[in-house]
């Protein structure tokens, strides 16, 4: 696997580098990581995409990681040997459309160890596609991807397909390539579990039946010493999310980011009514000591018979704003020395490395080992 | 704290469970919950049933849908069925929750009881024991929705099927042509078909129900019909083919034809009325113009007889006389030509023409009025005027009289009249001078159409009947005029070419006497040729 990247973050740029990419790899396909701030738009990126000879697939970023630095503008592209056989499905937040039977319609027969997905982190169905990934293909395969996005929350087209800059959708890469997935956040309960009695999607309403974001206030101000009334909720918050509990592994996180005009909170990422969320609290040092763990499972998972080409590194864009001037410390515990590494900060992440469900985690560490050809 | 979590794992699978009754829908929800919370890689529930030859095991759901070449799930299904097959399920049973490791991925089989087995593929680490346990009774829960959604998917089989059959029964109602009702006995309809609506003259079934109140006063044109309509189903719980005139929402009327009976409950307490109804207006006013063609009819033909009384009597009173007096012209012709006249050869030829001419004036008038007789005695008999005299007669008088009576057809010819009738026949109550008629009439007939040979008269008591045989061997009855000869005005022979031998009414007159009197008449075959006529009267 070959890296470019590109700095300028322009459509010249980035039209200039697929080019040498493909040329690369013409047997193969491109994964292109952007930073959201570079401003593509479809209007700049379609013609581009659509003249790419070689299957591509992955989306803008709020950054973008290379060779150990957060990036804000630019792109990296890898260029790789397999071949990969990519779907783009749209409709992510129609309530109307069972996923499950879209798959089962769209997607072929063929046989892969390894799916990567990339899906529009602002979407409000990612829960229920995510679920309906796991109906049909199983953990027989590894799954690693993220939600694209931008940090400013404001939908926007972001998943880079060979068809142009798409939104509310998911782009599948389906490679016949091993890998090795890690998956740790480092978050620990600071509460009792709270039943979520009222929610929409990623909107919780009420929990044990009282005002959600009451219940979260009681929680957070008297742990954190400081108050909703002083700061913006999102720079209190993105240090206390929500937790949902599973058997014999960490709770999965759910990431609120605002409160509407009803004081409902808003996560990335659904929270079902019937779960029960603790709300959560990390320290720096256990949220880069869990980033450290990520990398070992990733290599732990890695098959011993297979040569790493790549390590990807998929972390949640509030890690990176919790841990403020610490976050290289996190960039560098996920950096293997021996294997060229990438990454991006993301709007919540999708992984799994065959012994945990599936699920589309937030705040979380992913660390992917993807075979050589 | 683990404890904890657990309980609120559990609890949030034992939520999903049940919560539809479609099995599919039912299991996508609650085994991707178990899976979920339980942190599995893959997980399948099993149909198993133990039948007479082998154990009946089915996948009736699995997470995930699509499995590669070497999925565990798969490796782990075929395993179970292995087992299945080799100890079958009742077996199988006694062996679990059991776990089978693969690497550091493990298949655990949990019994869902009475509808099969539960298989959950989990990595390191599995499950506790504890564990298993606390999931004991939550796939007792799932194995009851399972079950639950058997039986309503048996019940929504059973739901469509009688729908269909419904829709099937509903079609022949509402398309019948005859009308079809439950009504109150208050005179409310409750259902009706379209045809009975439209032959009360409503637009739709739902118009007469809604409309009538009381069928007994807005449709019955007598009220009291409806009145004997309830006694009767009262009384006897049905009625068929009652007939009352009804009045249609336009006002004119009609006949209609019901049957119908009533409903009860336990108690014998009346609940409704149910039945069919036909309009029989235009059979009525088919039966109303055939009663008067029958009347129209009847009066002609009294009509027919009076005209033949009357012409045959004044036909009648003038043959007499034309017979009477040939008669005495013969007499007279005789006694001059018994006189020695010694008269020319041109004169006495001449007179003996005349006299062969008288001769045939008498013979041809005695025929004519034995016709005006026989026609007579047809009009008499059709009318029903025939005067009967029913007294007990001893067929033994009746046969002696009518040999005596034709013996002198046989005089001076080659056919010999044989009797052979026994002296203890039984007396009949009968009319004896009818029953003399037909066997002259019998007896005359073979005389006239038997050349040579012998008229034979037998009699003999035949299962409570006495049958009287004429048997000729004249000329005999051809097959295909052995069915019309009891038939009025028909002889035998060409009656155009041949000379007749009667009026062709001696054996309709025949028929219509023994039949009157409770007899058969018929014409039997005879292998030596000629013809047996033959009758019967039954003995008292």
């Amino acid at each position: 696997m070959k890296v470019y990247t590109d700095t300028e973050g322009t459509s010249g740029s980035l039209q200039r580098v697929l080019g040498e990419a493909a040329k690369a790899e013409p047997e193969g396909c491109l994964l292109v990581l952007s930073c959201d701030a570079n401003g593509f738009t479809p209007e700049l990126l379609d013609p581009i995409l659509k003249n790419v000879p070689v299957p591509i697939f992955g989306g803008t970023f709020p950054a973008v990681i290379s060779e150990g630095r957060k990036m804000t503008h630019g792109s990296v592209v890898v260029a790789m040997g397999w071949k990969a056989q990519v779907y783009s499905l749209s409709g992510m937040s129609d309530p109307e459309i069972d996923f499950e039977e879209m798959l089962d319609a769209q997607v072929g027969e063929e046989e892969f160890k390894t799916l990567m997905v990339f899906v529009d982190g602002l979407s409000t169905r990612i829960n229920a596609f995510i679920e309906a990934l796991y109906m049909i293909f199983g953990l027989e395969i590894n799954y690693v991807g993220a939600g694209a996005g931008s940090a400013s929350l404001q939908k926007k087209p972001c998943l880079i397909t060979n068809d142009g800059l798409k939104g509310d959708g998911v782009v599948l890469a389906a490679l016949d390539m091993e890998s090795g997935v890690g998956v740790r956040h480092g978050w620990e309960s600071v509460s009792r579990p709270y039943k979520v009695t009222e929610s929409s999607r990623n909107t919780i309403m009420s929990l044990d039946w009282q005002p959600a974001f009451e219940v979260y206030k009681s929680v957070v101000e008297p742990h954190s010493g400081k108050s909703f009334t002083e700061l913006p909720f999102f720079d209190l918050a993105t240090s206390y999310p929500f937790g949902i509990a599973k058997l014999g592994s960490e709770r999965v996180i759910r990431d609120p980011v605002s409160v509407d005009q009803d004081l409902n909170i808003i996560c990335v990422g659904e929270v079902p009514v019937g779960e029960y969320v603790d709300i959560l609290h990390g320290e720096p040092e256990n949220l880069i000591t869990a980033t450290g763990e990520a990398l070992q499972r990733a290599w732990a998972d890695f098959p011993d018979s297979a040569t790493p080409g790549l390590s990807l590194f998929i972390d949640c864009l509030s890690r990176a704003l919790f841990l403020k001037e610490k976050y290289s410390e996190e960039l560098q515990a996920a950096t293997s020395e021996d294997v060229v590494s990438v990454g991006i900060c993301s709007i919540g992440e999708v992984a799994n490395s065959g012994k945990d469900y599936i699920e589309f985690y937030n705040k979380t560490s992913v660390v992917a080992f993807l075979e050589d050809k | 704290m683990r404890s904890f979590i657990g309980e609120r794992l559990y609890y949030e699978i034992a939520m999903s469970i049940g919560n539809s009754l479609d099995l599919t829908a039912m299991l996508r929800e609650s085994l991707s919950t178990y899976l979920r919370k339980l942190n599995c890689l893959a997980g399948a529930v099993l149909r198993c049933e133990d039948g007479d030859a082998e154990c009946r095991c089915e996948t009736v759901y699995a997470i995930p849908k699509r499995m590669q070449k070497n999925s565990f799930l798969k490796r782990a299904l075929d395993e179970v069925r292995g087992r299945l097959s080799e100890g079958g399920y009742a077996k199988c049973l006694s062996v679990i929750p059991s776990v089978e490791a693969v690497g550091d991925k493990s298949y655990y089989l949990m019994t869902l009881p009475g509808f099969g087995l539960l298989l959950l593929v989990k990595s390191a680490p599995g499950f506790s024991e504890a564990d298993l346990k606390s999931l004991a009774p939550l796939n007792a829960k799932l194995a009851n929705s399972c079950h639950s959604c058997d039986v309503n998917r048996r019940l929504q089989i059973e739901i469509k099927e009688r729908e269909k059959a419904e829709r099937m029964y509903r079609a022949i109602v509402d398309n019948a042509l005859d009308g079809i009702y439950q009504s109150t006995l208050d005179g409310g309809y409750i259902h009706v078909n379209p045809a009975i609506a439209r032959i009360f003259g409503y637009t739709s079934a739902d118009e007469m129900i809604r409309m009538v109140n009381d069928v007994g006063a807005m449709h019955y044109v007598y009220p009291e019909d409806r009145q004997r309509f309830i006694e009767i189903l009262l009384e006897k719980g049905q009625v068929g083919g009652f007939e009352f005139e009804f009045r249609k929402t336009d006002g004119s009327t009609g006949w209609i034809s019901t049957s119908a009976r009533l409903e009860v409950d336990d108690d014998g307490k009346p609940l409704y009325i149910e039945g069919t109804s036909k309009d029989i207006t235009h059979q009525k006013h088919a039966e109303a113009a055939l009663m008067e063609a029958k009347a129209e009819a009847e009066r002609l033909s009294q009509m027919k007889t009076n005209l033949i009384t009357m012409v045959s009597h004044e036909l009648r009173t003038p043959l007499t006389s034309i017979l009477g007096f040939a008669k005495i012209i013969r007499k007279r012709l005789d006694e001059v030509q018994g006189l020695d006249l010694s008269l020319e050869g041109a004169a006495e030829s001449k007179l003996s023409k005349v006299g062969d001419n008288v001769g045939v004036i008498i013979t041809e008038g005695e025929r004519l009025t034995e016709l005006i007789n026989n026609v007579l005695d047809l009009a008499k008999l059709e009318a029903g005027h025939y005067e009967w005299n029913i007294e007990t007669v001893f067929m033994k008088d009746v046969l002696k009289h009518s040999l005596l009576s034709t013996e002198v057809l046989f005089r001076g010819t080659p056919v010999a009249l044989v009797k052979e009738v026994p002296d203890d026949l039984p007396a009949v109550e009968s009319d004896h001078d009818r029953l003399v008629q037909v066997t002259i009439n019998l007896i005359s007939n073979a005389a006239k159409f038997t050349p040579e040979g012998e008229v034979r008269v037998t009699a003999a008591e035949e299962d409570g009947f006495i049958v009287v045989r004429v048997a000729d061997s004249g000329i005999g009855v051809p097959q295909e005029e052995a069915d019309v000869i009891f038939e009025t005005f028909r002889q035998l022979g060409n009656t155009l070419t041949d000379k007749p031998k009667g009026t062709g009414l001696g054996l309709p007159i025949c028929r219509e006497i023994v039949e009157h009197l409770g007899g058969k008449i018929w014409l039997e075959s005879r292998e030596e040729g000629g013809s047996v006529f033959a009758y019967s009267v039954p003995v008292r």
